[in-house]
């Protein structure tokens, strides 16, 4: 038993000096705030691609904002710098790559808690008003915040950890998650695979309608702006709502979205999203379409969203 | 708790040391340790599930005791058919009971006829069809006089929850694991340190393998109707490692695990994949509950000494009920009839027992005969796994339309760069490329990693150790649930 122990122990000996290593880099800043300047920008660039959400919702908790920008990737690309030097407010994109509604909500429900909160984005698109697009990566986050062994633990801590180590050990850049096909051919895989997902299995999120019914009665309550963005989609993907038979669908969700807060809608065929110029892919729209929407939405300078304003007595209308 | 949580990397160690350093002076409390560490791992998931096991333990437990001390006959079948009709009961209601009641509807509107029948809401228990069986043997053990019924209710208890086995198997026998818990266990650093081994590499095959493949698995099932014929079939391939990767990998750190506490459990998986016909297969794949139908439904049902047409029914019932202990769902009972269908022609002509020995025994490689056996052999296993992964039969046939057209002779470049993100498809390939090798080498041994000590010295033993670990960490999926635990 004794030589097990010993040979058991002398095995696990490295283990244990890189989660001594984990801890001195702590690539999340769970333990510590960062401010070793080389350290901070190397997390920018690789704690954050590893897990968006943990990333973010440990720089919110650090430093809590007023207005928040929830969504999906398309939101993720709303510079939060530009929202804030328009509204002046001091500004929080939360919003994940491949996020989804659940995610919003969770995401909403612990930033709450800061109470610090004057505004507040969600953008949806039917995609993601759909109960079987169920994924949620959020309390997988919380809980690695909160717990330092679920943290240490983490593959994410582990990984970046590693990638930051060699970055500093080798000055080199490390690239992460580079796309390995081109745009065309994106393209295509964004409108036959992804949209398939999200629209071939529709079901309306009764439960989640009901939680975003929730934060509206919240925002109206503590008097926070709550504001809904449908953003732009290229016309090819708005074809598919068509296609997969969703209009009705698609109708009942935007006129829920108008019955809980403000709604700015670009989801529909005009100069923005008939020019394929204008997209990455048929989901994302580049950064100066991005800027566009972010001066619409804070300046309220109808240009090409359909505004909907809502009325406090709107928001008895859903249940 | 799951074996690759972190939950069971600290639960483990203290089980350990408390079993072996504070209990291990009494054979009874350390019982009682097993006892309550397994059902603090069961009621991890839900502690509502340990109501269920208790009930079954006591029942099995009371009647194993009456079998012993009734003589007549009748007594004896009437506390048998308790045995069976509770727990054959417990699972039907949380397994079936859905499935029946819309089947039951879907029959009538058939006709034209509808029938509001409502499904229940059930939850189900995990690895309820696992302990289910085990405990079962313990009373059938009992009953056809194999087994003496044990006194030592806590030792019971222990056997049916140990932890283990419970949720996943390997399905015990009672007459193999219930005395392992009445005698001394001692502790041997040889075993152990096998085990340790045996659930790294399950480890591997879990987190490496099965969870990597279910990346595409999972995308390409879901949207088969947009991927070429090429694409569809390395999907099934994929699942095929997927399932064996995940399944197996759950038996090794079950195995492994028990023998860190001085207890060997059968084994489960014997290389299924290089077998060379499907009798050799179902002698290596998930070789306890196949024995257990064998034991314990196919002899009783007369086997192979009865006539032609009884042996083609015994043969039917055996693979359907496999295919539904697996789950209710169409799919599954189809699986079960095409392995039947696969494995007749061997049966009838008395060629299933052809390949009891390791393929290429003493070589390194196997003979072109030998390689198109096993190719053939898995290429009918990957074509049944398609029926078992889709959620309907429809679905299934639908998959299968996909694979059988012009598109099956297009290189899937585009699928996979589509599907992949960076380099990842590449590092898969490897990774499954060394894993059939390691795999393939060790084919004669208990399990991918035993025996290295008697080839390799130790330092590049601890090598490869530190190379799976690092890869285990580095390369893991995301994390799935044991597909398993389903049933």
């Amino acid at each position: 038993m004794f030589k097990y122990l010993i040979n058991l122990i002398l095995f696990v000996l490295p283990f244990v000096l890189y989660l001594l290593l984990e801890i001195y880099i702590d690539p999340f800043d769970i333990l510590r705030n960062e401010t070793r300047p080389a350290l901070v920008l190397l997390k920018k660039h690789i704690s954050y691609k590893m897990n968006n959400q943990l990333y973010k919702l440990q720089k919110f908790s650090i430093d809590p904002s007023e207005a928040i920008i929830l969504g999906d990737s398309r939101a993720a690309r709303l510079s939060s710098e530009y929202y804030s030097s328009l509204s002046g407010l001091k500004t929080a994109n939360m919003a994940y790559g491949g996020g989804s509604l659940l995610e919003i909500i969770d995401t909403f429900w612990y930033i709450a808690k800061y109470d610090s909160l004057k505004q507040v984005v969600i953008a949806l698109n039917l995609g993601l008003y759909n109960q079987e697009k169920n994924i949620n990566r959020v309390p997988e986050a919380i809980e690695i915040k909160n717990s330092l062994i679920s943290y240490v633990t983490s593959t994410y801590c582990i990984k970046s950890t590693a990638l930051i180590g060699w970055s500093l050990l080798s000055s080199s850049k490390i690239q992460l998650n580079r796309p390995n096909l081109n745009r065309d051919e994106f393209w295509e895989y964004q409108l036959n695979v992804t949209a398939n997902n999200d629209y071939r299995n529709y079901v309306y999120p009764k439960n989640m309608a009901r939680e975003l019914k929730a934060i509206s009665n919240f925002c109206i309550d503590r008097d926070i702006d709550l504001v809904f963005l449908i953003p732009p989609t290229h016309v090819d993907l708005q074809a598919k709502i068509q296609y997969y038979n969703l209009i009705q669908e698609e109708i009942a969700f935007k006129n829920d979205l108008a019955y809980l807060g403000d709604v700015y809608d670009f989801d529909y065929p005009n100069s923005i999203t008939e020019n394929s110029l204008n997209y990455v892919d048929p989901y994302h729209f580049n950064d100066s379409i991005a800027r566009n929407i972010i001066h619409e939405l804070v300046t309220s300078d109808s240009g090409f969203a359909r505004v909907t304003h809502f009325k406090r007595t709107d928001s008895a209308k859903i249940n | 708790m799951q074996f690759s949580s972190i939950e069971f990397s600290i639960f483990l160690p203290i089980i350990f040391i408390l079993y072996w350093f504070v209990t291990n002076k009494n054979i009874k409390i350390q019982n009682a340790l097993l006892l309550v560490a397994s059902y603090i791992f069961y009621g991890w998931w839900d502690w509502r599930f340990l109501s269920l096991i208790i009930f079954s333990s006591l029942i099995d437990y009371n009647i194993g005791l009456a079998l012993s001390r009734y003589d007549e006959q009748w007594k004896r079948k009437l506390l048998l058919q308790l045995s069976i009709a509770v727990n054959l009961g417990l699972l039907g209601f949380f397994k079936y009971f859905n499935f029946f009641a819309e089947s039951f509807a879907d029959a009538f509107s058939l006709f034209g006829k509808s029938l509001d029948i409502s499904s229940l809401n059930i939850i189900l228990p995990v690895g309820i069809s696992f302990y289910t069986f085990q405990t079962l043997s313990y009373t059938i053990d009992i009953y056809q006089r194999k087994l003496a019924p044990t006194n030592d209710i806590i030792s019971f208890f222990a056997f049916v929850s140990f932890f283990p086995q419970l949720v996943a198997g390997p399905i015990e026998r009672a007459r193999n694991l219930l005395p392992q818990f009445n005698n001394r266990r001692t502790f041997s650093y040889e075993a152990a340190v096998d085990g340790l081994r045996q659930i790294l590499w399950g480890l591997f095959k879990k987190l490496v393998i099965a969870d990597n493949c279910a990346n595409y698995v999972n995308n390409i099932f879901s949207n088969s109707s947009s991927y070429s014929g090429s694409t569809l079939l390395i999907g099934g391939v994929l699942f095929a490692f997927q399932i064996y990767g995940d399944f197996s990998g759950y038996s090794d750190i079950a195995i492994g695990t028990s023998r860190l506490f001085g207890f060997n459990l059968m084994k489960n998986f014997s290389f299924p994949y290089f077998s060379r016909d499907i009798g050799e297969f179902w002698r290596r794949w998930h070789i306890s509950l196949s024995t257990w139908f064998r034991d314990y439904l196919y002899i009783p049902l007369g086997g192979s000494m009865v006539g032609m047409v009884k042996k083609i029914r015994n043969i039917f019932i055996i693979f359907i009920l496999s295919g539904f202990w697996h789950g209710a769902n169409w799919t599954f009972i189809i699986w079960g009839i095409l392995n039947a269908i696969y494995f007749l022609p061997l049966f009838l002509l008395k060629r299933n027992r052809r390949h009891t020995n390791t393929v290429a025994e003493g070589r390194l490689l196997p003979s072109i005969k030998e390689l198109i056996q096993i190719i053939t052999t898995f290429s009918l296993t990957t074509f049944a796994w398609i029926f078992f992964r889709s959620d309907s039969v429809s679905e299934a046939l639908k998959y299968l339309g996909g694979i059988f057209n012009s598109t099956l002779f297009t290189i899937p470049i585009l699928d996979f760069k589509l599907l992949s993100v960076g380099a990842h498809i590449i590092y898969l390939i490897i990774f499954l490329f060394l894993f059939v090798m390691i795999e393939w080498i060790q084919r004669d041994n208990e399990h991918a990693l035993s025996s290295l000590e008697i080839y390799i010295p130790k330092i590049l033993r601890w090598t490869i150790y530190y190379g799976i670990v690092v890869i285990i960490f580095w390369f893991r999926g995301n994390q799935q649930e044991f597909i398993y635990f389903q049933f």
